[in-house]
């Protein structure tokens, strides 16, 4: 399995395929989750950015996307840190894989 | 992944999550292991549901309590339901999993904490295992038992019966005392009577002791308004106790 292929799996659907639909919609829903949160980083707003990152680490992790999840939680310490150059590393790298993994998903699973 | 779930299956779990991600798949797991679930968006409609579910006589089985949440968050509505006298159990479901958010979740009054993160087999399993927990222990946490509780050692040590006897005789001006003693806050009288009242745990009063212990523990950290509910849990825990004087003195009879 190369880099790419283990970020973007869900052991969720892996584990259980009737949960496609929910994991398409979750996937389909990424982009819009990421542009928040990139929003917020601009705004400076640190407060904000600790509650959308640590709702977006849980749900990570509930849809098995668990390495994506270890990324956010990366991220979520820079931020609780306040080490703002860190954290802005790591979102580059978060929006990498949040791209990835739409498309990887939504190009196996979506009709 | 279908779950043989014993323990899960038909029982009314309402689910308080204000996230929409993650409310859909835990309804979905949940479901999926035969549990009927609901859910809501944020504790205080969390506290309305149960209230109205009581009042349809469709009370739910366990509660599922995110931490994190809107206009109220999961241990406010905690600490209201187990106020309002909801005694099922309430399970705290976060993605923070630090040691100390724990430990608030459990003064809270949650019965247990189960992390986002940990995977899905593991978080049925915790919640399984609260469910099969036995009632009557976890009654004795939030009210006063219908039936009085006699400790298993007077049965295997009757010896320890005036002990025993002297300890419930006493254990509702001690918790006063430590109410008081609280107030100033007097850190080493706090500890000093905690320390007199470590025998409960070994009369097989666990979970006064386990009340006990978190107590302490704020008291250690200074955490004056946290150790004000554990407190109360314990003033609850020890009118369990106390009640069950008569069942004792007739056991030992």
């Amino acid at each position: 399995m190369n880099t790419t292929e283990l970020f973007t799996r869900s052991t969720l659907l892996e584990e259980d395929p009737e949960s496609i639909q929910l994991v398409l919609s979750f996937v389909t829903a990424l982009d819009s989750k990421i542009s928040d949160i990139e929003t917020t980083i601009k705004e400076n707003n640190i407060t904000a950015l600790k509650q959308k990152t640590h709702k977006l680490k849980g749900s990570a992790a509930l849809y098995g996307f668990e390495q994506f999840q270890k990324l956010l939680q990366e991220f979520e310490c820079y931020v609780m840190m306040s080490q703002v150059h860190l954290y802005s590393e790591k979102f580059k790298e978060i929006k990498v894989i949040s791209e990835n993994i739409r498309s990887h998903i939504l190009g196996q699973y979506a009709s | 992944m279908q779950h043989a779930s014993s323990s899960i299956k038909n029982k009314r779990i309402l689910l308080a999550e204000d996230c929409d991600d993650s409310r859909d798949i835990l309804t979905f797991l949940f479901s999926k292991s035969g549990a009927e679930v609901e859910a809501v968006s944020n504790g205080s409609e969390c506290v309305d549901r149960v209230l109205q579910a009581k009042n349809e006589s469709r009370p739910f089985d366990i509660v599922l309590m995110d931490v994190h949440m809107p206009v109220l968050d999961g241990n406010e509505a905690t600490k209201k339901l187990r106020a309002q006298g909801f005694t099922k159990p309430i399970v705290a479901i976060t993605g923070q999993s630090t040691e100390e958010e724990k430990k608030h979740c459990i003064a809270s009054g949650c019965n247990a904490f189960v992390s986002k993160l940990t995977s899905k087999d593991k978080m049925i399993d915790a919640i399984e295992a609260v469910l099969s927990e036995d009632s009557e222990a976890r009654r004795s946490n939030y009210e006063i038992p219908a039936l009085p509780f006699v400790p298993h050692i007077l049965r295997t040590n009757p010896e320890y019966a005036p002990k025993i006897l002297k300890f419930i005789e006493n254990i509702d001006q001690k918790v006063t005392e430590l109410e008081t003693l609280l107030a100033v806050p007097d850190e080493r009288g706090l500890f000093e009577l905690c320390g007199a009242l470590s025998n409960a745990s070994f009369y097989g009063y666990q979970i006064f002791a386990d009340r006990l212990a978190e107590f302490q523990k704020f008291l250690e950290h200074r955490q004056y308004e946290e150790a004000r509910h554990a407190l109360r849990l314990l003033s609850q825990a020890a009118k369990s106790i106390k009640l069950g004087y008569g069942q004792v003195q007739k056991y030992i009879a």
